[in-house]
């Protein structure tokens, strides 16, 4: 697919559900999130990077995910995010919210008259 | 009984190791804050550093490639805000901001607040200033040691139709050796015809006249030198020992420390002073001037004349009514210790003692009047809360179009109540200011009476706890209007809301205030007909203005 011509922000709400798929692939630290979710949007989802930290915060006090300090390729020192096993199964459960939602949303759009 | 209030060293311990568990944990949250602080600058610093290289990969230069990185990110403030905010740390800063806003929404309404803390501040002033004093003279504890100990010895006559419950030398003399339930009995009386002759000027003088047990029986300790002792009533004691009162020696001799010793002269007699007794004994009244040993002869036994007041300590276990069913059990016996004082006198007289602790007899005769006040300045009170209700609810009536557009651009019902809530703590503050000066005013003046009028009335003034008691008071009742303001901003749509506004207030709304209104009218129309008949009756004589008990009788000694 070609590179979208503008980038959507990020949907309010969904922001949680990208991280919590996106750190159930591999830990990461923030900027790597963000890189990694526009990369796997093919550049077309643009995450407020500044808007990361609050989510990765929140995320982390309800237990979805933890936070350990590492040592990254570069030898530089940062914090890393993974997901925990009551995060995996919050994530289950958004996705699954997450398809209802699209899945009536494309109810209505494909409605006729 | 013994009370329970007192701080046992446990209590002490347990309170200690709370004030430390809340002292490590501040710590600690301040420690935790700087931490995630400098983690947080840490992990930022990376995520631009990152952002640059990446962007100088991409072609750009050094300079152009972090300016675009911080740019992106979206500043260093925003990024600390956001966290911490997600955090809840940011909640203490939060306080602070609204307590500017609410300052701001004050001062942009300066006749609601000049009317708020107008009214609430002369409402609490009124209340803790008179509060202060009811309490003060009716409810505090007398200031000697264990003062629910003591007590006022009655012996009353109604057979033969005298009204006071005065002893005669026979009835104290008798109580005096024969009762159990007291530690000590004590007689004493009042005098105002002496005179001291020393110096230059006379001058006449308030003089209790007590048997020597009455200072120990309290518990008083003396200024300076000493105070009676058994032997001093005796006519042969060539001590002829006299105590003073620090006002008077004060007032007549300068505070001179070498009072102890001398010689005055009182009616046309000499005594010693031997003591100077502290401002704060006050007993029987705080106008006495000179106090004088005093014998109880029993050489004429009788029960008719009587002009002797009789106060007792209670011994440990002994209560009011066991003392009082003993003295009066004691009555028969009278007559087998003194021949003269026949059964068939004491049963005609209705011969009968009363037993009732020192502060409520020491008080009694304002008590009625004391607890009237107390209710009206509670009214009072009342009527300005239910005002700064009233206004209140005007406000936020007005405001609501801005309430309906905060929330409907996500403002939490939280943040509204907050908003509310701070502004009545706001000028709660404001008030509890004025209701200081007005505390004070009305403790230090005391609305012109004294103590010859309300008895105990110089031991009441403004203290520390007064001051936190109007502070706190004025603060609750701001935050509780504030927050009773608040159910008018229900969370309805802005629609609504905006529509309602465009017409009138709304029905309940109307409702409400109307109440509010008819409630006030009620409350001050009781209040108006309370102070009236209060007027009248004393007026009419009906209640009559207060005399002090010990005054109630004046004899004059010679000697």
């Amino acid at each position: 697919m070609a590179r979208a011509a503008t980038n959507e922000q990020v949907l309010q709400g969904t922001l949680d559900l990208l991280i919590l798929k996106t750190l159930s692939l591999a830990p990461m630290h923030g900027w790597g999130l963000t890189h990694r979710i526009e990369q796997l949007s093919n550049d077309a989802l643009q995450v407020g990077q500044g808007s990361i930290y609050p989510a990765l915060v929140r995320l982390e006090q309800r237990g979805w995910i933890g936070t350990e300090w590492r040592i990254t390729e570069n030898s530089r020192r940062a914090k890393y995010y993974r997901l925990t096993a009551a995060g995996r199964r919050a994530l289950g459960q958004e996705l699954a919210s997450w398809s209802r939602f699209v899945g009536a949303v494309g109810l209505v759009l494909a409605a006729e008259n | 009984m013994a009370r329970s209030v007192s701080c046992s060293p446990q209590k002490i311990e347990r309170m200690l190791s709370y004030v430390r568990a809340a002292l490590t944990r501040a710590r600690e949250l301040f420690r935790s804050r700087v931490r995630s602080a400098a983690d947080q600058a840490e992990e930022f610093s990376f995520h631009v550093e990152m952002e640059t290289a990446e962007n100088v990969r991409r072609g750009m230069s050094e300079a152009d490639a972090r300016r675009a990185a911080l740019l992106r990110f979206g500043g260093t403030h925003r990024f600390l805000e956001e966290t911490s905010d997600a955090r809840g740390v940011v909640m203490i800063d939060n306080i602070a901001r609204d307590i500017r806003l609410a300052l701001r929404r004050v001062r942009r309404a300066p006749a609601f607040a000049a009317g708020v803390i107008a009214t609430l501040g002369i409402g609490v002033g009124a209340a803790v200033g008179i509060g202060t004093i009811v309490y003060g003279v009716l409810l505090r504890d007398l200031p000697y040691p264990d003062p629910e100990q003591l007590v006022r010895v009655g012996f009353s006559t109604d057979g033969i139709g005298t009204t006071d419950d005065l002893h005669s030398p026979a009835t104290y003399f008798h109580f005096a050796r024969s009762s159990r339930s007291f530690t000590e009995l004590g007689a004493y009386w009042t005098s105002d015809a002496f005179n001291v002759t020393d110096g230059d000027a006379p001058e006449r003088v308030n003089v209790a006249l007590m048997t020597p047990n009455t200072f120990s029986l309290l518990g008083v300790r003396p200024l300076l030198g000493q105070l009676f002792e058994p032997g001093d009533t005796s006519w042969s004691n060539s001590r002829s020992a006299i105590v003073i009162s620090e006002n008077f020696w004060r007032r007549r001799y300068g505070a001179d420390p070498s009072i102890i010793g001398r010689r005055i002269d009182i009616n046309r007699g000499a005594r010693n002073v031997i003591g100077v007794l502290p401002r704060s004994f006050d007993f029987p009244l705080a106008s006495i001037d000179i106090y004088y040993p005093a014998a109880v002869p029993v050489d004429v036994p009788q029960i008719s004349a009587r002009g002797f007041h009789v106060i007792g300590r209670l011994r440990k276990g002994s209560t009011l009514s066991g003392a009082e069913a003993e003295l009066n059990a004691l009555i028969p016996s009278l007559s087998q210790r003194f021949p003269a004082i026949t059964p068939d006198m004491l049963q005609r007289s209705r011969a009968r003692v009363s037993v009732v602790s020192l502060r409520t007899a020491t008080v009694a005769s304002v008590r009625a009047q004391l607890v009237l006040l107390g209710i009206l300045v509670a009214i009072v009170l009342l009527i300005a809360t239910t005002n700064v209700v009233n206004l209140f609810l005007l406000r936020s009536e007005r405001g609501s179009q801005q309430i309906a557009i905060a929330l409907s651009l996500g403002a939490t019902r939280v943040a509204v109540a907050r908003r509310f809530v701070m502004e009545g703590l706001v000028l709660g503050i404001g008030s509890g200011v004025v209701a200081l000066s007005g505390a004070t005013f009305a403790l230090s003046t005391k609305f012109g009476f004294t103590e010859h009028e309300i008895p105990r009335l110089h031991e009441v003034s403004f203290k520390a706890d007064t001051a936190v008691l109007v502070l706190a008071s004025s603060v609750l009742i701001g935050a509780v209007v504030g927050l009773i303001a608040l159910p008018r901003t229900r969370l309805v749509g802005l629609f609504e809301r905006l529509q309602t506004l465009r017409s009138t207030s709304s029905h309940s709304w109307r409702l409400a205030q109307d109440g509010l209104v008819a409630f006030q009218v009620a409350v001050a129309l009781m209040l108006l007909v309370a102070a009236s008949l209060l007027g009248d009756a004393c007026t009419y004589g009906i209640v009559t203005l207060p005399k002090p008990v010990a005054n109630a009788v004046s004899l004059t000694q010679t000697s």
